[in-house]
């Protein structure tokens, strides 16, 4: 989405429109161009861009300072509205307001308030301008207040002069603030000597009524260079300018000449000069969120497509796969039929393979009495084995083993001696576990008795 | 005014959710469409999987019947009780001299099982254990020991030279193919 912001200004019977691109905190101004009033509808029908600062010289204004008693902050608003609607008789309007200060009139507490109010029906019409062509305004500012940040900021007072078509705008701003407006007729472009008895008076009547005293007469744009004045009023004029506004925007357009849409590039939108009526902003609104929802179902769509396109990739390729595994189906009826053949023949042989596994579960016999003869006797004589399978018990698939002898020698040591040597023997072999045994050394019997798996 | 301002933007946004929903459906279509595919050819593949494993069974089943073919070449031609009786004849024929008793064949769990006692007087221990070894290894499967009872009857100093008395309870077991008996 494009960064640039485009500025449009009404000054009289033309209009200056800036571009502008936002770089970190500043603006870079890409193009300018002057049209004619008269000719906006135009470049608006052919101007591709949608969304529009608007700033306008409402010559249909009223401004005042007025005088109310000290209303909290939250029904400031309230009073003022009544109160202008008192004096105006105006129904509808948008204003903005600038609370001076606080001071005792006749032993009251009064609260001093700058307010700006335009009709809304000349609001309406310049906004319907734009709508008409399907554009958007982001923000309206009156001149003056988008100058007075520009101008006037910094903690003097300054009374700023600003000339839009013969018309002098005399504002004064405080620490960027307006304080208070006068619109003057004048005859002739330029700043004259009959302009400087304007700003004597205004001068004089900020002093007066406002107590606020201007430290020096600014002069804005056009009235820098067109200064034809003789007469001095004792206050220092100046010029407020910089290098880059005697430079010209693609060596055709003079900056100077664009202050105004400048200046309202960089008006911040917390000071709340914006008079664009609510009911505009809601309008604004909700194309902004149905363009935000056009925007997001363009955004889904593109997903889902590159969804349904990696979707179709492998459609094709499980297609490609389901062709080669359906070639291998027949062989697969073949294999199912070989195996089932294969497997009724080895089913005859089952009981056979049943009986091969129960026997190789069992002791083994042959073992164990090889084993036995393997035995160191020493004297020991075994007279009488028995080995009995323990069937239909939990010690199912083992031996039950009973050895019994008698021992030759008729030294009790040796006899002991080789008992134990033979026991140690039968008790190592593998298998077996010892349940009981005993020697009788009177008869010299010996008896085993032992588990063989 | 203001519907005419909105209506552009209303019908961008109608028609870009309308294209949205008709994508997401089609996609929708198109996703059920791969899964059934991915499925299919998940199937296919466990198949193709199955009959690699069916191939190695058929070849584990032909050697395994062969190799039991070759231990008991005749296994299957005889009815059940031919075969126990023919088991009982061989173990007869080869421990000759021996006292032999044949109890009654009976059926036990899907066999017919034959009680046999053998009893053997003044041999060698060696002879018992080439006894036992050919009940073991050559009547086998068939033959189960139940019991064995060895009696010292004569002793010699050479213990080799000591003569036994040795009486085996042995069953033989064959399949049951529920032939009369």
């Amino acid at each position: 989405m494009s960064n640039q912001t485009v500025v449009v200004s009404f000054e009289g019977d033309k209009v200056n429109v800036v571009y502008a691109t936002k770089v970190k905190n500043s603006f870079v101004v890409d193009d300018a161009l002057t049209v004619a009033e008269s000719a906006f509808d135009d470049f608006l029908q052919q101007e591709k861009t949608r969304h529009f600062i608007v700033v306008s010289s409402f010559t249909q204004c009223f401004s005042d300072t007025l005088t109310l008693p000290p209303a909290p902050d939250n029904l400031l608003r309230s009073v003022i509205e009544n109160e202008v609607r008192k004096i105006t008789k105006m129904q509808m309007f948008v204003f903005i307001y600038t609370v001076l200060g606080e001071k005792v009139v006749e032993q009251k507490k009064v609260k001093e308030v700058f307010v700006f109010a335009v009709g809304e029906e000349h609001i309406r019409a310049l906004v319907k301008r734009f709508i008409m062509k399907g554009k958007i305004i982001d923000a309206l500012y009156p001149d003056i207040f988008a100058l007075a940040g520009f101008v006037g900021a910094g903690r003097d007072t300054v009374l700023g002069v600003l000339e839009t078509g013969t018309n002098k705008h005399f504002f004064l701003a405080q620490e960027g603030q307006i304080q208070f407006v006068r619109v003057v007729q004048a005859f002739d472009v330029g700043m004259r000597d009959h302009d400087m008895q304007n700003v004597t008076m205004t001068v004089n009547f900020c002093r007066q009524t406002l107590r606020l005293n201007p430290q020096r007469i600014v002069l804005v744009g056009r009235l820098c260079r067109n200064f034809f004045v003789r007469t001095n009023i004792g206050i220092p004029i100046v010029s407020f300018t910089h290098p880059v506004f005697s430079q010209k925007i693609r060596g055709k357009y003079e900056a100077v000449d664009y202050m105004l849409p400048i200046a309202a590039l960089f008006v911040e939108k917390k000071i709340g000069i914006d008079l664009l009526p609510q009911q505009d902003k809601t309008l604004f609104r909700i194309d902004k969120t149905l363009r935000y929802g056009a925007q997001f179902f363009a955004l889904l769509t593109l997903i889902i497509l590159i969804q349904a396109g990696f979707s179709i990739k492998w459609i094709f390729d499980f297609r490609k796969d389901i062709v080669a595994l359906r070639r291998n189906l027949p062989e697969v009826n073949i294999t199912l039929e070989r195996y089932q053949s294969e497997q009724a023949a080895f089913n005859t042989y089952r009981p056979l393979l049943e009986s091969y596994r129960r026997n190789a579960g069992l002791p083994d016999v042959y073992f164990l009495l090889q084993q036995l003869a393997d035995i160191p006797h020493g004297t020991a004589i075994i007279t009488s084995i028995t080995a009995a399978m323990q069937e239909g018990s939990a010690d199912y698939g083992s031996l039950d083993l009973v050895l019994k002898g008698n021992m030759a020698s008729e030294d009790l040591v040796h006899m002991q001696r080789d008992y134990l040597h033979m026991l140690a023997g039968i008790k190592s072999l593998k298998n077996f576990t010892l349940l009981d045994e005993s020697l009788d050394l009177k008869t010299r019997e010996w008896n085993i008795h032992g588990q063989y798996k | 005014m203001k519907h005419a301002f909105l209506k552009n933007t209303l019908i961008l946004y109608l028609s870009t959710g309308v294209m949205a929903g008709i994508v997401c459906c089609v996609s929708l279509m198109l996703f059920n469409y791969q899964k059934n595919l991915e499925n299919w050819v998940r199937e296919l593949s466990n198949i193709t999987i199955k009959t690699v494993k069916m191939k190695a069974e058929i070849e584990k089943m032909k050697k395994a019947s062969s190799a039991l073919h070759d231990l008991c070449p005749e296994f299957g031609t005889q009815t059940s009780k031919e075969s126990l009786l023919r088991t009982a004849d061989h173990i007869r024929h080869a421990l000759e001299g021996s006292t032999i008793t044949f109890g009654d064949i009976e059926r036990d769990a899907g066999e017919l099982v034959l009680p046999i006692t053998i009893h053997v007087e003044r041999v060698t221990y060696r002879e018992i254990i080439l006894c036992v070894g050919y009940l073991q290894t050559h009547i086998m499967p068939y033959v189960h020991i139940r019991r064995c009872a060895l009696e010292q009857s004569e002793h010699a100093s050479d213990s080799t030279a000591s003569r036994w008395s040795c009486t085996f309870d042995i069953v033989v077991r064959m399949a049951d193919d529920e032939t009369p008996l």
